[in-house]
C-alpha cells in the first residue's frame, strides 16, 4: 500500500445518448449490465479493490436513480472508517451557478473540495466502462516514471480507432503524439480516459484551461495536448484485459453476452472472493427453474422464474420466463414478465416490460433490437 | 420508546444432529440463500418491531456471523436493534439454560426498551405471520397474554413432540400437554406470544422463585389455571424443523409454488446477510428442472428437486437429485446425488455415487472431501 493520498474522482455525468430509452431516465452509469450490476459497479468495485478509500463522483445528467443507488458508498465499502464518499453535483455558488461544461470542467469546479482534501494524486475516472484494474499498478508505474500524469491505454482494433483519442510514445511508453478522434492512423494504441495526475499539474493545467475561451474544457481533447505542448512528463500505462465502453444498444447486448461462460467473464466477475463486483443485493428469493425448463449456456440471477427456454442469454433479478416461451441470444433486465410461448430472439428487453404471449420479437434476427414496451 | 419488542428463542430448538454441530439450529442455511432465522426474524421487522434481541443458547458465533449488526432488519438503524443476548452464565450447563434465564441475564434489553409489549418467537417453526394482528386483538380483549397456535386435523403424524394448547370454550388455555400422535384434532402452540412487559417480569420473577429450571413454556403451563392466558387462531402455513428429513421435506416441498407462496410473499420480503456473488451460470450440458438455484453457482451436469446455494459448482455429467447442496461445495464431473445433504465447502471429488433415502437423507459434513 502507498502512503500517498490518492483521490479517486469519477466522472458520472454523461448522457450515453446512444443507448435510446436506456438511458431516458437514467444516467448511463446507472444502467443495468450482467445480470445483476449497474455498469458503475465495476469502476467503483476496481477501487475498492485498489484499496482507494477517498471517492468523489461527479453527476450531472439525470441524477436521481443514480445517487439514490450509489448512496453512501455503503455497497462498495466505502463507508469504513476513514474512507469518504462524496456526491458533487454542480453547485450554486457565491460567483454564480453553472452546470459542468465538460470533463475537465467537471473537475476544475471542485478544485476547492480537492484542495480540501489534499491530495498528492487525482485518479480521474469514467463510470461508464466496464474493466477491472488494479489502480495500484498504475500508480505504482506513474511513481517509477516520476510522470506528472499518466494514462491508461489499450489497444484497439482498426476499425475503431477513429471513435478515440489515439497516443503514440517512445521507447519508455513517454508520450509523444496525441491525435483525438483521427479519419486514419497508424496508431494502435487508444487513450481509456482513465489518468493518474499529480494534483499540483492538474490544478494548474485546469486553471489555464478555464481561462482558455476556445477550450471544450475536455481531457482528451484539451488537457493531454496541452500537457504535451508543454513538455509536461506524460507516461501511457498499457492494460491488458476486457475493456468496453458500451456506448451503443449493440455493443451494451454484446458486453453481456461476453459474460457467458468466457475467460472475460471470469475476469470481470472476479477470480475469487476478494476481487468480487460489489453491488447491491435485492431481496428476492433464489432463482427458480420451473419442472419443464431448458436453461443452457445463461446468466441468470436471483428471484427470477423460468418455465421456459433460455439458451445463450443473460436474465437479471425478478424476471418471470412462462411455459413455452424462447428467449434465444438475449438480455432481459429486471423485472421483465415474458408471457407463454412468446419468443424473443437477439433482443435486449428493458427493465418492467411485459411480452405478451405469443409475440414474437426479432424473428430475423438481423440486428439487436431493444424492446422497450 | 418502543411499544412493542421482540425475542427471538433459540432456546428450545430441536438438534437436527451433525448439521446442528457448530451452529444453532436458526443458523442453518435454508432454501438457497437465507438462514432459518431470517423467516422469523423478517415476521417481527415486517411488523414493524425493530428492536429485537436474540435469545443465544449455544454456539454463539454461527448467529454473530449471520446477523453481523443486525442492520439488514432494522428500518431505522438508530431507533432499531437487533442485538444478541447470549446467556453467558449458563452457556455450559444445559439444565440452567433456559430461556427464562437468558431473559434474566439480558434484562438490560427489556429495561432499555421499557416497551409495553413483548413478542417472543421461536426459530425452529417456520410460518408467515403479521403480529400487529396478534396485537391488535391481544389490546382489543385487553388480555395479559396471547398464545398464537395452529389447530390441525393430522396430529397423529405432523408436529410430534410439539406443544400441544387444551382450550375452554372461550379459546383461553387450560393446560399445555405435548403432541404424542395419538390425536388428529389439536392445537399445536407455535411457541409463538404475545406478553404484557409487566406480566412477562411477573412471570420471570414467580421462575426465579419456584425453580432455575422452568423454560418460559413451562411457567405458563403452570399458571395458565391462575392467570388467564388468551389464544390467537392462525391458519397459514407452519412447519416444524425438528429433524434432518423435516428441513429436507420443507425445503423441498417449497419447489411447490402453491406452497411457496405460502410462506413468501412479494409484500413480505425476507431480510438476510447478502454477499456479492455474481449470477448463476449455466454451461452447455446443464439441465436444471424443478430447482432453487443460487447466484455464484456454476451448473454443467444434471439438477433435479433439488435446492443449490451459492457458489457450488457442479460438473459434467452429474446427476444431483432430490438433494440440498449449501454453499461452496464442489460436485466433480460424473458424481451422483440422491436424497443427500451437503454441508458447506465439501468437495465430492472421490465417491461417485451418494445416496441416502427420503425418511433418512444421507449427511456430507461441513468442509468433507469425500
Amino acid at each position: 500500500m502507498i502512503d500517498k493520498k490518492v483521490v479517486a474522482f469519477v466522472l458520472a455525468g454523461g448522457k450515453g445518448t446512444r443507448l435510446g430509452s436506456l438511458t431516458k431516465k437514467n444516467a448511463k452509469p446507472a444502467v443495468w449490465y450482467g445480470g445483476k450490476y449497474r455498469i458503475i459497479d465495476f469502476v467503483l468495485s476496481n477501487v475498492a479493490i485498489s484499496n482507494i478509500s477517498s471517492v468523489a463522483i461527479a453527476t450531472q445528467y439525470e441524477s436521481v436513480e443514480l445517487v439514490n443507488y450509489t448512496s453512501n458508498g455503503q455497497f462498495w465499502g466505502f463507508n469504513g472508517i476513514n474512507s469518504e464518499f462524496s456526491i458533487l453535483s454542480p453547485r450554486q455558488k457565491e460567483e454564480g451557478q453553472s452546470w459542468y461544461d465538460g470533463t475537465a470542467d467537471a473537475v476544475f469546479k471542485n478544485l476547492d473540495f480537492l484542495d480540501s482534501r489534499k491530495p498528492d494524486y487525482v485518479l480521474i475516472l469514467s463510470a461508464d466502462h466496464i474493466y477491472r484494474m488494479d489502480y495500484q499498478k498504475l500508480i505504482a508505474f506513474h511513481e517509477e516514471n516520476k510522470a506528472d500524469c499518466t494514462i491508461c491505454t489499450i489497444e484497439v482494433p482498426l476499425e475503431d480507432r477513429s471513435r478515440f483519442g489515439m497516443v503514440n510514445f517512445d521507447e519508455k511508453r513517454r508520450l509523444i503524439e496525441f491525435e483525438e478522434k483521427p479519419r486514419q492512423t497508424k496508431l494502435k494504441e487508444a487513450s481509456m480516459g482513465v489518468y493518474v495526475f499529480n494534483y499540483k499539474v492538474l490544478r494548474d493545467e485546469l486553471i489555464k484551461d478555464s481561462k482558455d475561451e476556445k477550450s471544450s474544457h475536455d481531457f482528451g481533447k484539451n488537457i493531454i495536448p496541452h500537457l504535451l505542448n508543454a513538455k509536461k512528463k506524460v507516461y501511457c500505462y498499457l492494460f491488458n484485459g476486457y475493456w468496453r465502453d458500451v456506448g451503443t444498444i449493440e455493443s451494451l447486448w454484446k458486453a453481456n453476452l461476453d459474460l457467458i461462460n468466457t475467460k472475460e467473464a471470469q475476469e470481470l466477475f472476479g477470480e475469487n472472493e476478494n476481487t468480487r463486483v460489489m453491488s447491491q443485493d435485492n431481496r428476492s428469493l433464489p432463482q427458480y427453474i420451473g419442472p419443464n425448463a431448458r436453461v443452457t449456456s445463461s446468466l441468470i440471477n436471483q428471484g427470477s422464474v423460468i418455465f421456459g427456454r433460455v439458451d445463450n442469454s443473460v436474465i437479471f433479478s425478478n424476471v418471470v420466463i412462462e411455459e413455452g416461451a424462447i428467449i434465444q441470444d438475449s438480455v432481459l433486465m429486471p423485472n421483465c414478465h415474458i408471457g407463454k410461448n412468446a419468443r424473443i430472439y437477439k433482443a435486449l428487453v428493458a427493465t418492467d416490460v411485459t411480452i405478451e404471449e405469443n409475440r414474437e420479437v426479432n424473428k430475423e434476427q438481423e440486428k439487436v433490437v431493444l424492446i422497450n414496451s | 420508546m418502543p411499544e412493542v419488542i421482540g425475542f427471538l428463542n433459540l432456546h428450545n430448538a430441536p438438534d437436527l444432529g451433525q448439521i446442528n454441530q457448530n451452529r444453532t439450529l436458526a443458523a442453518i442455511s435454508f432454501l438457497g440463500r437465507y438462514a432459518i432465522c431470517d423467516i422469523p426474524l423478517s415476521n417481527l421487522t415486517n411488523s414493524e418491531i425493530s428492536n429485537i434481541g436474540v435469545l443465544v443458547n449455544r454456539s454463539p458465533r454461527s448467529m454473530i456471523m449471520h446477523l453481523g449488526s443486525g442492520k439488514q432488519y432494522t428500518v431505522n438503524t438508530k431507533k432499531g436493534k437487533t442485538v444478541i443476548c447470549y446467556n453467558e452464565k449458563y452457556a455450559n450447563n444445559y439444565h440452567y439454560n433456559t430461556d427464562i434465564n437468558n431473559i434474566i441475564e439480558n434484562k438490560w434489553f427489556l429495561d432499555e426498551a421499557n416497551s409495553k409489549y413483548v413478542v417472543i418467537v421461536p426459530s425452529h417453526l417456520l410460518y408467515r405471520l403479521d403480529f400487529r394482528k396478534v396485537i391488535k386483538q391481544h389490546k382489543e380483549r385487553n388480555a395479559d397474554c396471547t398464545l398464537v397456535y395452529k389447530h390441525i386435523n393430522d396430529g397423529i403424524e405432523q408436529f410430534i413432540d410439539e406443544n400441544i394448547l387444551i382450550l375452554n370454550n372461550e379459546k383461553k388455555v387450560v393446560n399445555i400437554s405435548k403432541n404424542k400422535g395419538l390425536v388428529n384434532d389439536i392445537n399445536v402452540s407455535m411457541e409463538t406470544l404475545v406478553i404484557n412487559t409487566e406480566k412477562l417480569r411477573e412471570i420471570i420473577s414467580f421462575a426465579t422463585k419456584t425453580s432455575s429450571f422452568l423454560s418460559l413454556m413451562d411457567v405458563i403451563r403452570y399458571i395458565c389455571n391462575t392467570i388467564e392466558v388468551d389464544t390467537y387462531e392462525y391458519n397459514g402455513y407452519l412447519r416444524s424443523i425438528s429433524s434432518l428429513r423435516h428441513y429436507m421435506d420443507c425445503s423441498l416441498e417449497l419447489l411447490d409454488f402453491k406452497v411457496l407462496n405460502e410462506l413468501f410473499d412479494a409484500k413480505w420480503p425476507i431480510y438476510t446477510k447478502t454477499h456479492d456473488t455474481p449470477p448463476a451460470s449455466y454451461l452447455d450440458n446443464a439441465w436444471v428442472r424443478n430447482s432453487f438455484i443460487s447466484n455464484g453457482a456454476v451448473i454443467d451436469g444434471k439438477v433435479e428437486n433439488s435446492v443449490i446455494c451459492r457458489d457450488v459448482k457442479i460438473g459434467k455429467n452429474c446427476v444431483i437429485r432430490n438433494s440440498i447442496v449449501l454453499s461452496g461445495t464442489t460436485i466433480s464431473d460424473e458424481s451422483i446425488l440422491e436424497n443427500v445433504i451437503v454441508d458447506k465447502n465439501a468437495k465430492i471429488l472421490y465417491v461417485k455415487e451418494l445416496r441416502g433415502t427420503k425418511e433418512d437423507p444421507l449427511y456430507i459434513g461441513l468442509g468433507d472431501v469425500v
